[in-house]
C-alpha cells in the first residue's frame, strides 16, 4: 500500500471531495485529502467517518476495516505539499475557472512530472482548466455525480490536449474505483448538466406560465416520465443558488436560451429560498437544518 | 352521474390498451373502429389475455366488450373516449357525430396531445361536455393521466372524469389547454436536445443513454426510448407542437427528418439510432 501508484490525492473537501475520497479509500487506495480551509477539512472528515460508520451498522464493513480505512488509508491535510507523492490527483475545489487554474499551476510545481490532474468540474471546459497547468496533456475531466459515494457514473472528458496515455490511465483508475466510465466531448455541461439544467429550467418556465402547480409538475414528471425525483424536489436538493450559478455558467458559454435561468430563480435566491438547506425552496422543510448548510 | 358503460373509438395501440384497462375494472365497454380487421384483432387479443392471465377478473374480459364498426351502439354510454389519429378535422367531425348519437349528459373524452381540446370541441352544440384525457403510453402501465379543461368544459364533468380515472387506479392532474399540456411540453424539447447532441458528437449513443440512465436515474436513455416510441411519431408530435408554439426548442432536428425519410423509424423497422434483430422489433 505504500506504493505511490496506489496514492490518490483529493483536493477540496466539500460535499463532492468528501464523496470522492470515500470512493477512493473504499476501493483500497491510500487517499490524501487536502483542503486549505481547516473547518471544511474537519467537516469533511466527520462526513466520511459517519459514512463508514453507517456502512458498519449496515453490515457492509467490519469495525476493524473501518478503523484501518480511517487511520491508515485516509490522510487529511491543509498543505498542498502533502500531495507530492500522489500519482493521480482529483480536484474538487470551488467551481471557478481562475480558482481551478491557479490550483493546478500550484500543484504543477509540487507533483511528479507524471502525475495526472483530473478535474471534477461539471460546467467548465477541461481545455481551459488545463491552460496554464504546465502539463495540459496530463489534465483530464472526471466528473463524479452527487452523491459520489452512491452514484457509480463518472463522465470522463478529454480536453484538446489530453494525451492518450492520460486517458488510458484515467479509464483504468475509474474501473479500479468500481465506477462506470462514459466519454464525453469537452462541451459545456458535458452530458448530465447539459440535459438536467435545460430540463429544470423548462420545468420552472412551465410553472411560471401557469401550466401547473409545483406539486403537479413533480407528479407529472415522476409518474408520466418515470424520473426518480420531480424537478422541484431536485432543485430544492441541489440548491437554487447552485442552480443559478450552473445555469449562468452554461449560458455564458453557449448563449443557448435553454440554459438561461428563468426570472423566478433569481427572485428565489434574492429571497433566500435556496432549498432544503435553509428550510425553504419550492417546498417548505420544517425540519430545516437537518441537511446542514 | 355514475359511469357504467364506456365507449372507445379508434383501436390503435392506445385504444386497445384503454379497452382492456377499462373492461378489467368491470365497466361495460363498447369498442368501435371503422376497420373491421382492427375489431377482430382487438377481440382476439382480449380472449388471449383472458386465457393467459391469472385472476378471475381476466376470464370473462372479452365478454364485457361489444364491438362495432358504427357508433350507434354508444347510445347508452355515459363516457365516450376518442382515440383516433391526430387529425383535427376527423376528431371534430367524430365528436359532432357522437353528439347526435349519445345522450345529452354523456361526457366526450378526447385523448389528443397535439390539438387544443377547445379546438376539438369547436363544432359541438354542447362543447361543455368535452374533457381532454391524455393517457401516456404504455397506457396500462403509466400511472398518470393529464385531464384538460377546455375553454367551455363544465367543471362538474372534469370531476366525474377524475373519479373515473382514479377508479382505473390512475393519478390525475388537471392542466391548462395549452399545446403539449405538461408532460409533452417538458419531454419533447428534452428529446430534441438529445437527438441534436448525438448528431453533434457529444458522446456515443451507448454512452449518452448510459449517462442519462445511471447519472440521472431516468428509466431509459433518450435514444433507446425514441427507437421504442418511433421516430415518425416523435417527428409528428414535435412538428405539431412547433407549429402551435413557434418555440425553437420544438423544431424537429434535421437528423430526425433525415432518418424518417430513410425509413429508420426505430424498433419497428429494425433500425433507428440502434439496429435491432428481428425478434426485438415489437
Amino acid at each position: 500500500m505504500a506504493d505511490e501508484k496506489n496514492t490518490i490525492g483529493v483536493l477540496g473537501c466539500g460535499t463532492m471531495g468528501s464523496g470522492i475520497a470515500i470512493v477512493c479509500a473504499r476501493a483500497g487506495f491510500k487517499t490524501i485529502v487536502v483542503d486549505t480551509d481547516e473547518r471544511q477539512l474537519k467537516r469533511g472528515r466527520e462526513l466520511i467517518d459517519r459514512f463508514f460508520a453507517k456502512s458498519v451498522e449496515k453490515g457492509k464493513l467490519t469495525e476493524a476495516k473501518k478503523r484501518e480505512i480511517m487511520q491508515s488509508r485516509l490522510t487529511f491535510s491543509v498543505s498542498y505539499e502533502d500531495l507530492k507523492e500522489c500519482y493521480f490527483i482529483i480536484e474538487a475545489v470551488y467551481e471557478d475557472l481562475e480558482v481551478k487554474k491557479a490550483v493546478l499551476a500550484k500543484l504543477n510545481g509540487i507533483c511528479h512530472v507524471g502525475t495526472i490532474f483530473a478535474s471534477n468540474t461539471s460546467t467548465l471546459s477541461i481545455t481551459s482548466i488545463a491552460a496554464g497547468s504546465g502539463r495540459p496533456d496530463r489534465v483530464i475531466g472526471m466528473h463524479f455525480c452527487l452523491p459520489a459515494q452512491v452514484m457509480r457514473l463518472v463522465e470522463v472528458t478529454r480536453g484538446l490536449q489530453t494525451s492518450d496515455e492520460t486517458y488510458q490511465r484515467t479509464k483504468e483508475l475509474g474501473e479500479q474505483l468500481g465506477q462506470v466510465i462514459i466519454n464525453t466531448k469537452d462541451t459545456p455541461g458535458f452530458i448530465l448538466n447539459h440535459f438536467v439544467v435545460a430540463f429544470n429550467n423548462s420545468c420552472i418556465r412551465a410553472y411560471e406560465e401557469g401550466r401547473g402547480k409545483v406539486e403537479d409538475i413533480d407528479k407529472a414528471v415522476k409518474l408520466g416520465l418515470g424520473y426518480p425525483m420531480g424537478p422541484f424536489e431536485l432543485l430544492d436538493y441541489i440548491g437554487l443558488d447552485t442552480h443559478l450559478r450552473v445555469s449562468l455558467a452554461l449560458y455564458e458559454q453557449t448563449r443557448d436560451n435553454r440554459f438561461w435561468p428563468p426570472p423566478l430563480v433569481r427572485r428565489m435566491v434574492d429571497a433566500g429560498h435556496l432549498g432544503r438547506k435553509v428550510g425553504r425552496g419550492f417546498y417548505m422543510y420544517p425540519e430545516a437544518g437537518m441537511f446542514g448548510v | 352521474m355514475e359511469v357504467r358503460k364506456v365507449g372507445i373509438i379508434g383501436l390503435g395501440e392506445l385504444g386497445n390498451g384503454l379497452v382492456r384497462l377499462i373492461a378489467l375494472k368491470g365497466y361495460a365497454v363498447q369498442a368501435v373502429d371503422k376497420r373491421e380487421e382492427r375489431l377482430i384483432e382487438c377481440k382476439r387479443w382480449l380472449e388471449e389475455s383472458g386465457r393467459r392471465k391469472e385472476g378471475e377478473e381476466w376470464h370473462d374480459i372479452a365478454s364485457k366488450v361489444g364491438f362495432s364498426t358504427e357508433i350507434g351502439g354508444m347510445r347508452d354510454c355515459e363516457l365516450v373516449i376518442e382515440a383516433i389519429g391526430e387529425d383535427l378535422e376527423a376528431k371534430q367531425k367524430l365528436l359532432r357525430d357522437l353528439e347526435e348519437v349519445t345522450s345529452h349528459e354523456a361526457i366526450l373524452g378526447t385523448t389528443t396531445s397535439c390539438h387544443s381540446v377547445t379546438g376539438v370541441a369547436r363544432r359541438l352544440i354542447r362543447a361543455e361536455r368535452v374533457v381532454g384525457m391524455h393517457f401516456i403510453r404504455p397506457v396500462e402501465r403509466v400511472k398518470l393521466v393529464e385531464l384538460v379543461r377546455g375553454e367551455k368544459t363544465k367543471e362538474a364533468l372534469v370531476e366525474i372524469v377524475d373519479a373515473f380515472c382514479r377508479s382505473l387506479e390512475k393519478e390525475t392532474i388537471v392542466v391548462k389547454d395549452l399545446p403539449g399540456l405538461l408532460v409533452n411540453y417538458l419531454f419533447v424539447p428534452y428529446m430534441n436536445q438529445a437527438i441534436e447532441a448525438y448528431d453533434q458528437g457529444l458522446a456515443s449513443r451507448e454512452d449518452l443513454d448510459t449517462a442519462i440512465r445511471m447519472g440521472l436515474g431516468y428509466p431509459m436513455g433518450p435514444l433507446e426510448l425514441i427507437d421504442l416510441i418511433g421516430l415518425d411519431k416523435h417527428l409528428e408530435l414535435t412538428s405539431a407542437l412547433y407549429d402551435r408554439l413557434g418555440d425553437r426548442r420544438f423544431f424537429p432536428p434535421p437528423i430526425l427528418r433525415r432518418m424518417v425519410d430513410a425509413g429508420k423509424l426505430g424498433r419497428k423497422t429494425g433500425e433507428g439510432f440502434y439496429r435491432y434483430e428481428q425478434s426485438d422489433r415489437t
